[in-house]
């Protein structure tokens, strides 16, 4: 089924919508032919030929495979005089038939490069995924496709169309290097139940089976391609590492991690993804700054650059929530207050877009890139310690980073009170983050009180997050009423004030809560501590060489 | 003897100066090269000049810069700069902001922006509070040279201590002229200027802009000044409404209109800055862009 906004014919085709085909292997396209024709009707269904497609595909991605990371495959398909480019998710929704996101859009012309001058849907997800990086060929199919339409026989709308396509597989601008014989059958509607009947006989009078490989990978395979494992593979930190072996497992983990998430922070569908990313830059930020006395001073160059990232993560991370938030606060309203939602949310959605723009020209500067690069680079070869330190037992040397850590957060949260300011709250929240992100990193030596340490902490930093979510959202409010006053509707002003002071409840309760959270962290610290005396106590240290 | 790059023909009006090492002025002969793109007066196409030149070098010289150092910010409006950050000329100068943390792609392939900031129009004074104030955009760019190749400056007009930072970072000095008496009278004081400085690494680049060749004054002007100045380059640029439609498609005119008569006087106006530019062979590898 292929739902979604199509334009009329002539125009540029924009179509974000869904795929649904049952996809069949099959070693003699003539047998399916022959019973094809010789059941033109069948089971209440009419199958009636169609004109023979000769389609020429070509498949892209960058050299660092983001489009397949971000979660999809991207396709320019030239037939009949017209060029369209696709995106089909890898993700299949069901395992009995291909279900999966398609998004299609008319191109100027087959230049992989008029992708990017599209702003269509795949246009505009190519280039906020693949930022500068050029597109490049992966493999190409010519296909020979004879089609089969399917309509019930009392009624004149087609339910879908099946396929008999005989493929050639080769590498860019080369030699054919396999072949390919498939029966596709598409629904074009949401009634599935007389395909899938439809399919189950062509299975068993044509003996086909449910194809094991999509063409896409079964394309990749053939010219020997395959996207790279990720880098850096998990490794857990034990009492035998110094210190800088776990500040580089720490490192290797979060950059696999940034990884994995860029392409679909990029593409900006999933908040998650976007959420995720952060959690590992914001990782990768704290483990520079807790070992930078040990690490070599290369890897110290990137923290600037990490910063910045961030903070334009961050801003969109904001809108994010913002947008929920008015999500949740509209579901809860009677529906006849929900009318002034709709502009407040126009404004959130405009300035998220914005931030997103700035967050993509900020990751795409060649001066991130090759910083990022810089830090994948340093992390893929051996990496000698910095420092007579270096050598040391992790599980000797890292009380001290943590204690140092606690006794910053102890110096400002004893002095946290009722009446404490936001931004009093909000520098707490920072170091408990900080101890919380240094005590995580060594957490495995130290087992269960490092574990319900960390715990107590990521509650109370959770906790301190409400006012600070709550302080944001104020902000934003108010700037919004001052600098638009005359424009925004008397029922979104009103709707405003009324979610300012959800905000303003919500932080009145969690600035209850938050004396608990730290007499719980005191608590956890007390037994860490022990941990840490008995730890040293046992642990021995290298012999010098 | 100024060594022209191995692929290129040698210029005879190449500079006799030679960059070896450390030049006069203090910069280093290898790595970034920081080409500024200035004139006293205003509206003589200097920022159509970087921005189009930028583009050109970006395609064909690898990763480029371009730092929009104009409070009025024309340069970061063409390429729709859109700065998250900010940082006043207080903050960088202090080292409270840096330069890098402000860097946004402008998604043209190995071109990158610094935007304008409203607050440039006061670097002036903060620059005076500083030690060795002429000195201070040099040392704020050079972090920039692990990464770019070339660092293009678009400068605000008018004589002030940043244009003097700026001439004194700058390996070249590109002067786009109006053909007017006044204009050369500029040129003159500019050149002396440098001779005063003794930056004898400094190269001067001036070029004629916005030629309207039905004027006589404009013909008998040109023709004057390339006596008087023999190192004019060649190429000149003419006034023209293809031009002026850059503001309103906010990009690069090779990158809008690749095959107009346009991208291809700023083509050869770079293909003709390149051959002129001293140094050893490497330094600005080019290819020279499919005209």
């Amino acid at each position: 089924m292929s739902s979604g906004t199509a334009s009329a014919p002539h125009t540029k085709l924009h179509k974000d919508g869904r795929e649904v085909e049952w996809q069949l292997a099959c070693a003699d396209l003539s047998s399916v032919r022959r019973w094809l024709s010789n059941h033109g009707t069948i089971d209440g269904l009419i199958l009636e030929p169609r004109s023979t497609q000769q389609i020429f595909d070509t498949y892209l991605d960058t050299d660092d495979w983001r489009i397949h990371r971000a979660g999809f495959a991207l396709r320019v398909r030239s037939e009949s005089g017209t060029t369209e480019a696709t995106l089909k998710s890898l993700h299949s929704a069901s395992t009995e038939v291909a279900d999966r996101r398609e998004l299609t859009e008319t191109l100027n012309s087959s230049d992989s490069e008029a992708i990017r001058e599209s702003i269509g849907p795949v246009g505009i997800r190519v280039c906020a995924v693949s930022g500068a990086r050029t597109l490049l060929p992966l493999f190409e199919l010519r296909t020979s496709r004879q089609r089969f339409s399917i309509r019930k026989s009392d009624e004149t709308r087609q339910l879908g169309e099946i396929a008999l396509d005989e493929t050639v597989i080769s590498r860019p601008h080369g030699e054919p290097q396999a072949s390919m014989l498939r029966v596709e059958v598409e629904a074009l509607t949401e009634a599935h139940g007389p395909l899938r009947s439809l399919v189950k006989t062509l299975r068993s009078n044509c003996g086909l089976e449910a194809a094991s490989d999509t063409k896409y990978s079964l394309g990749l395979k053939s010219v020997g391609l395959a996207p790279p494992a990720p880098e850096f593979s998990a490794t857990t930190i034990d009492a035998s590492m110094t210190i800088v072996e776990v500040a580089l497992v720490n490192l290797r983990r979060y950059t696999a991690a940034w990884l994995l998430h860029e392409p679909g922070a990029r593409l900006g569908e999933d908040l998650e993804e976007l959420h995720d990313l952060r959690v590992a830059g914001r990782r990768l930020d704290a483990i520079l700054r807790q070992f930078k006395s040990f690490l070599p001073p290369a890897f110290l160059k990137v923290r600037a650059t990490l910063k910045t990232v961030l903070r334009a993560l961050g801003r969109v991370r904001d809108f994010d929530i913002a947008l929920s938030e008015l999500e949740d606060f509209s579901r809860k309203l009677p529906k006849s207050d929900r009318v002034g939602v709709a502009p407040l949310k126009e404004h959130l959605l405009s300035e998220r877009g914005r931030a997103r723009a700035q967050m993509l020209n900020v990751l795409d500067s060649i001066w991130v890139q090759k910083n990022l690069q810089e830090l994948t680079s340093l992390l893929a070869a051996p990496v000698a310690g910095s420092g007579a330190s270096a050598a040391d037992l992790a599980l000797l040397g890292s009380p001290g980073l943590i204690r140092r850590r606690f006794r910053k957060l102890r110096k400002r949260a004893d002095l946290l009170g009722v009446g404490s300011s936001t931004e009093e709250y909000h520098e707490v929240r920072g170091r408990v983050k900080k101890l919380r992100y240094a005590l995580e990193a060594v957490a495995a030596l130290y087992g269960k009180p490092a574990a319900d340490t960390v715990r107590a902490l990521r509650r109370w930093q959770e906790n301190l997050g409400v006012q600070q979510d709550a302080a944001v959202a104020m902000r934003r409010l108010n700037a919004l009423a001052g600098a638009q006053a005359g424009s925004i509707p008397a029922e979104t002003l009103f709707l405003m004030g009324r979610l300012a002071e959800r905000h303003l409840g919500a932080a009145r309760q969690a600035r209850k809560r938050s004396a608990t959270g730290y007499r719980k962290v005191r608590q956890k610290w007390k037994k860490l501590q022990t941990k840490f005396e008995k730890s040293t106590a046992n642990a021995a240290p290298i012999a010098a060489p | 003897m100024a060594e022209s790059p191995d692929d290129l023909t040698p210029n005879p009006k190449a500079p006799v100066a030679a960059v070896l090492g450390l030049g006069a002025s203090g910069k280093q002969a290898d790595g970034m090269k920081i080409i500024a793109v200035t004139n006293i007066k205003g509206g003589v196409g200097k920022t159509t000049t970087a921005v189009n030149l930028s583009y050109l070098c970006a395609a064909s010289s690898g990763p480029t810069l371009l730092w929009d150092l104009d409070p009025q910010g024309a340069a970061t409006y063409t390429l729709r700069g859109d700065p998250l950050e900010r940082a006043t000329p207080k903050k960088l100068l202090s080292g409270k902001r840096h330069l890098p943390e402000l860097i946004l792609s402008t998604g043209y392939p190995n071109l990158d922006l610094l935007p304008a900031d409203f607050s440039y129009r006061n670097f002036d004074v903060h620059l005076a509070e500083r030690k060795r104030p002429t000195e201070r955009l040099l040392k704020m760019s050079r972090s920039l040279r692990e990464v770019y190749s070339v660092l293009f400056l678009d400068c605000a007009p008018g004589i002030s201590l940043l244009s003097e930072n700026v001439l004194h970072a700058a390996d070249a000095i590109i002067v786009p002229l109006l053909p007017t008496p006044l204009s050369v009278r500029m040129l003159v004081q500019l050149q002396d200027f440098i001779a005063i400085k003794g930056w004898t690494d400094l190269m001067l680049l001036p070029f004629f802009s916005m030629v309207d060749r039905r004027k006589s004054l404009h013909h008998e002007i040109i023709a004057k000044t390339r006596e008087q100045f023999p190192t004019l380059l060649a190429t000149e640029v003419p006034y023209s409404s293809e031009i002026e439609r850059m503001s309103l498609r906010r990009a690069p005119i090779p990158a809008f209109a690749p095959r107009s008569a346009a991208a291809q006087i700023y083509s050869a106006l770079w293909a003709e800055l390149i051959s002129v530019w001293p140094g050893r062979a490497g330094e600005i590898r080019t290819r020279l862009p499919a005209g």
